[in-house]
């Protein structure tokens, strides 16, 4: 096996190396040199010798072979070697070149403005590229997309290999990370033993994976958008922020990395995004209200952004199962983006995609965004009783039973109701037989007035809540504060992030307390907002547990309702993106004052628990308390806090591309086979069912496609979770950055910029970082070395003392 | 007996001119009138009587003036000249050895010159033994102003013999030979075998002879600064050797030193006078500060 082969610079000063051969010949001459003198004390020196001889030797041999290796040494700097191919461990090859190529796979380089996509045409790029290599080159790949992938890790010298690799490249439907692409392009630049290195980056340069957030921001809100419905255009691009942009902090973070790598190899930017960047996109569907009932219109929500310099006239289409079940056609302003509504019922129950397309352009994959819709019959709620009755409304829940289902008898039962939603199932339980319910059976548990709970049954609301579930208390007579404290409070570790402090009861010439809405800001509250004679205002409350939150460091969303400022959209029912952004450890996050006495205390909070709802009513379900139960606002607050609690259970997680899918399991669906068969797949690919706290995941990261996962469970659940994966809409941006900003916004990057590729030859020689043969100096180094060394030795062996 | 030529062939008589000017020149120059002369023979001829100080040698206490007067005096006798001293020149091939323009013999040469003309105007006797590996000449004792004259001539021509030498034995045969208790001078390198020297000079000491050695060596045996690459030629039958000495130069004056010491260490032991002499010092000087340190011991 070749290891390494030299070349030279001056293979002429190569004939040099016979002056290796002086210390020798200057040894034998002396040897013929020498004085003779007749020595009277020859005993002791022959004895001498005879005890030395053999050091002496050895000696003298170090040092002929230290002076020839010197001046061979020497030689061989003088003739400036370098070394042709290496594979040594630390040995520099100067003539081979290390091709790293870069390639944006993200879901804009799917853009297609006539037979070849950009990505194709990156891919014929890539592939010149490779065919003008020298022989003996190698290559490495690097995939932009995110996650970013290293296609082709070590240095290939088989590019006809690395060429059908590159060949192989799918689109993903992602975003580019150039920050990701920069750490692994280090790697492998760190690793490659090639002195030359050139990293060409074939990408249409789209601005918003180059541009700080700040600038990229900007550029979003010059995006206005407009609602043609006449509806508030509050589409907002959800959890976008999180994407993997470099923040404008980042920027001379990124600044010094490309610096770094043009210093060590030439930097080519190639841009194949061509001139013409129109794009229309969905960016963004979803009900507006989360609880889809069967046979009850909804109202479908989308956005339609138009990033283009011409205004267009844009045909939407509802999907409903992959078909088009509704159209409209819709204008959107250049460079702007509208709302579209369309009000649609879905009949049946079960899981059922909803989406919403727009007419073709050159860019497919973001023409269609799909949601995922749990479209329910019955909505079933368990209602613990901590005061049970036989009468009639003297029951703690029997109020509460008719403002969940309006219509019904009091006492419950199958029949329809008329109120929203339009069927809800209850049954009331004894609180002592909280633990032999199958809480995953309903979609909300209400705790009205029940006195003190044991630890199994924290345990057991905690579990339902982490699978989603909603539960509700209601305080009352029989509330233990002590016991509420110490098992739900629990130091701020329980399932409710607030404390009972005391009952308070109005005083005599004050005789009741009021409803404070809060400027309304509380979606729950909301449609009370100008509905002076709903009586929500005027509904007399006599006594009520105080209820504290405590302060807690950038709990923003508590302080901005005690001032009366909105609460984060984002805890809203609208919320959308993965679960993994809540609570990682099953904390509370956030609550929610939704009502609160004119005494300034909560009256109403609403609180995340994991997936799950928490609510908190510091007032009595029943009369005992108040005269709520029978004010005309009990059953539309009621209903509001029904819709938000039951988010967790009928919401349906919708992610996007490169986050991770993590559907809880039923703890029964353990032992089954699971698997999850992306979009464009006629295969599932298995995976394992993951075990959090108790609870089961079926997790799935590697989401390159958009489009609807479909995971299967396999016995006894046998069931199938659709899951819908949506594109990140500033993917669909397609305004490309150019040579001037990018080298403004990173002074110091040493990069050629090309439009169009010509062949390596046209590459500036400006660009190459120097390459220069390191090989000498470290023989100079060494010759050095050696000299001092020999001068020692030469000394030492002279004067052994 | 060629190297000791006939007394009086006019080169012989030119260097015993010269040896003798120089003797003079080593003893008056240097030693006459500033020391007293360190070789005292035993005197009968009573001269006078002094009172003792602390330091006298006892031995010499009038006990019978004690017994008179309760008195310590000493007896001081005239000095009687019977003093025999013999004066052993090694002329092996070794001693021909110098690295500068004076060898061991010519060193060693002039001071057995100086010595007997220090001896002879004592009024002591003086003789004279040349040896290699035997003795090869031999001048009895005399104290007539006329032998100084013959050991001159005979000094002045010796040359030396490619014999090695053989001190122990010469020794050894010099014990056996003289009768009468001498001052015995070895003038020699002593490059022979370690414990025959030792064990010859025991037998002199154990005829109750005073023996002193003059260890006569070259500067370059006793430092061996040699630089280049050097062939050594044996002298006394050794074998020649081609080294470079600088890598030898320690492992040399160890194997060297070790001679001396030992050497040195049997001197004392049998109560011999070691006295060594680099060829590199001014005999003058050099005789000048031995005369004195043996003074200073007689005294």
């Amino acid at each position: 096996m070749q290891l390494f082969a030299i070349g030279f610079g001056s293979p002429l000063l190569l004939w040099g190396m016979g002056v290796a051969a002086a210390p020798l010949v200057i040894h034998l001459l002396n040897r013929q040199r020498y004085r003779e003198m007749n020595w009277a004390a020859m005993r002791w020196l022959l004895a001498a010798a005879q005890k030395n001889s053999r050091r002496i030797q050895m000696e003298q041999w170090l040092l002929l072979l230290l002076r020839t290796l010197l001046l061979i040494l020497l030689v061989l700097a003088m003739a400036q070697p370098t070394l042709e191919q290496a594979t040594g461990f630390f040995l520099v090859d100067t003539s081979v070149t290390h091709h790293i190529l870069l390639i944006d796979n993200s879901m804009s380089m799917q853009y297609g403005e006539s037979s070849a996509s950009r990505l194709e045409r990156a891919k014929g790029i890539a592939q010149s590229i490779l065919d003008e290599a020298q022989k003996g080159d190698v290559a490495s790949v690097v995939l932009m997309g995110t996650p970013t992938t290293i296609l082709v890790g070590d240095p290939s010298p088989y590019l006809s290999a690395v060429g059908e690799e590159i060949e192989a490249i799918r689109p993903q439907d992602g975003m580019a990370s150039i920050d990701q692409s920069m750490d692994r392009v280090a790697e492998l630049v760190k690793n490659s033993r090639t002195a030359r290195k050139e990293i060409y980056l074939i990408s249409d340069m789209q601005r918003s994976n180059w541009i700080g957030n700040a600038l990229a921001d900007d550029a979003a809100d010059s995006v206005n958008t407009v609602d043609t419905n006449g509806a508030n255009g509050a589409a907002a691009e959800g959890g976008e922020g999180q994407a993997a942009l470099v923040s404008t902090n980042d920027a001379t973070a990124l600044g010094r990395k490309l610096q770094a790598l043009a210093g060590q190899a030439r930097f080519t930017l190639i841009d194949v995004g061509g001139t013409n960047s129109t794009n229309h996109a969905v960016v963004d569907f979803a009900p507006v209200s989360p609880l889809v009932i069967a046979g009850r219109p909804n109202v479908w929500r989308g956005t339609i952004a138009n990033f283009s310099n011409e205004p267009a006239t844009i045909r939407a289409e509802l999907l409903i199962d992959g078909l088009a079940e509704a159209a409209e056609e819709i204008s959107v302003p250049a460079g702007e983006r509208s709302v579209i509504n369309f009000s649609k019922a879905l009949q049946g129950t079960g899981d059922r995609v909803v989406g919403l397309r727009i007419g073709e352009d050159p860019l497919l994959v973001d023409n269609q965004r799909e949601v995922v819709a749990s479209v329910r019959g019955t909505l079933r709620v368990l209602l613990v009783d901590g005061e049970a009755s036989g009468e009639r409304f003297q029951s703690e829940v029997d109020y509460l039973r008719v403002a969940l289902s309006p219509g019904r008898d009091a006492k419950g039962g199958n029949g329809a109701g008329s109120g929203r939603p339009s069927t809800v199932q209850t049954e009331t339980r004894l609180e002592s037989e909280l633990l032999d319910s199958n809480l995953d059976e309903w979609d909300l548990v209400v705790l009205a007035n029940v006195g003190q709970l044991t630890a199994n049954e924290i345990s057991l609301l905690s579990d339902y809540l982490k699978r989603g579930g909603g539960i509700l208390f209601f305080v009352g007579s029989q509330t233990n504060i002590e016991a509420f404290n110490h098992f739900l409070y629990a130091d701020g570790k329980g399932i409710m992030p607030v404390f009972l402090e005391k009952r308070i009861k109005a005083d005599p010439q004050q005789r009741f307390f009021s409803f404070d809405p809060l400027n309304y800001q509380d979606p729950v509250i909301e449609p009370f907002r100008d509905s002076e004679q709903a009586g929500l205002l005027t509904t007399k409350i006599f006594e009520y547990i105080k209820a504290v939150v405590p302060e807690v460091p950038g709990n923003a969303s508590v302080n901005a309702a005690k001032s009366g400022e909105a609460p984060s959209a984002a805890n809203g029912p609208q919320e959308t993106g993965s679960s993994e952004a809540k609570s990682k450890d099953g904390d509370a996050l956030r609550p929610r004052v939704v009502l609160a006495y004119d005494s300034g205390d909560p009256a109403i909070l609403l609180m995340d628990y994991d997936r799950g709802k928490v609510g908190l009513v510091t007032t009595s379900a029943d009369l005992d308390w108040n005269g709520w139960a029978v004010s005309p606002s009990y059953v539309p607050v009621i209903q509001e806090m029904l819709s938000a609690l039951i988010a967790g259970r009928v919401h349906r997680e919708n992610v996007r591309v490169g986050e991770t899918i993590s559907v809880p399991v039923p703890r029964e669906g353990f032992e089954v086979p699971a698997t999850i068969q992306p979009p464009g797949e006629e295969t599932g690919v298995a995976i394992k069912l993951e075990d959090s706290e108790g609870i089961y995941y079926a997790r799935f990261s590697e989401t390159d496609r958009s489009g609807i996962y479909r995971l299967r469970l396999g016995a006894p659940l046998n069931k199938v979770v659709p899951v819908a994966v949506g594109t990140w809409p500033r993917e669909s941006n397609l305004e490309s950055t150019d040579e001037k900003e990018l080298r403004s916004v990173f002074p110091g990057w040493n990069f050629t910029f090309l439009n169009q590729w010509q062949g390596r030859a046209t590459l500036a020689k400006s660009a190459a970082p120097s390459t220069k043969d390191e090989l000498f100096r470290p023989l100079l180094y060494l010759v050095l070395g050696l000299l001092f060394l020999e001068t020692y030795l030469a000394w030492r062996f002279g004067n052994p003392s | 007996m060629e190297n000791f030529p006939k007394y009086y062939d006019p080169q012989t008589l030119a260097k015993v001119k010269d040896l003798e000017l120089k003797a003079r020149r080593i003893i008056e120059g240097f030693v006459s009138g500033s020391h007293k002369s360190p070789f005292q023979g035993v005197s009968v001829e009573f001269a006078q009587h002094r009172e003792y100080v602390v330091g006298d040698d006892v031995r010499h206490i009038d006990w019978k003036v004690f017994g008179k007067t309760d008195k310590f005096y000493l007896k001081q006798y005239e000095q009687e000249t019977n003093l025999v001293c013999n004066v052993l020149l090694d002329v092996s091939s070794s001693m021909d050895y110098g690295s500068a323009a004076t060898t061991k013999l010519e060193f060693a040469r002039h001071l057995a010159a100086a010595l007997a003309y220090l001896v002879i105007h004592q009024s002591d006797s003086i003789g004279m033994v040349f040896f290699e590996d035997q003795i090869r000449y031999q001048i009895p004792p005399s104290g007539a102003s006329s032998h100084l004259k013959q050991v001159f001539h005979v000094l002045a021509n010796c040359e030396p013999a490619n014999v090695p030498s053989n001190l122990g034995r010469v020794l050894d045969e010099l014990a056996e030979r003289l009768n009468k208790r001498s001052l015995i001078l070895i003038l020699s390198d002593c490059f022979d075998d370690l414990e025959r020297i030792l064990a010859g000079l025991k037998h002199l000491r154990y005829r109750r002879h005073e023996v002193v050695l003059f260890h006569v060596l070259d500067r370059a045996e006793l430092e061996f600064d040699f630089q280049q690459l050097t062939l050594f030629k044996g002298l006394e039958g050794l074998p020649d050797m081609l080294t470079e000495p600088k890598g030898l130069r320690k492992a040399y004056l160890k194997e060297f030193g070790d001679f001396l010491f030992e050497l040195q260490r049997g001197c004392r032991a049998t109560n011999v006078d070691y006295q060594l002499a680099r060829t590199d010092q001014p005999i003058g000087q050099y005789l000048a500060t031995y005369l004195a340190e043996r003074g200073g011991k007689k005294m």
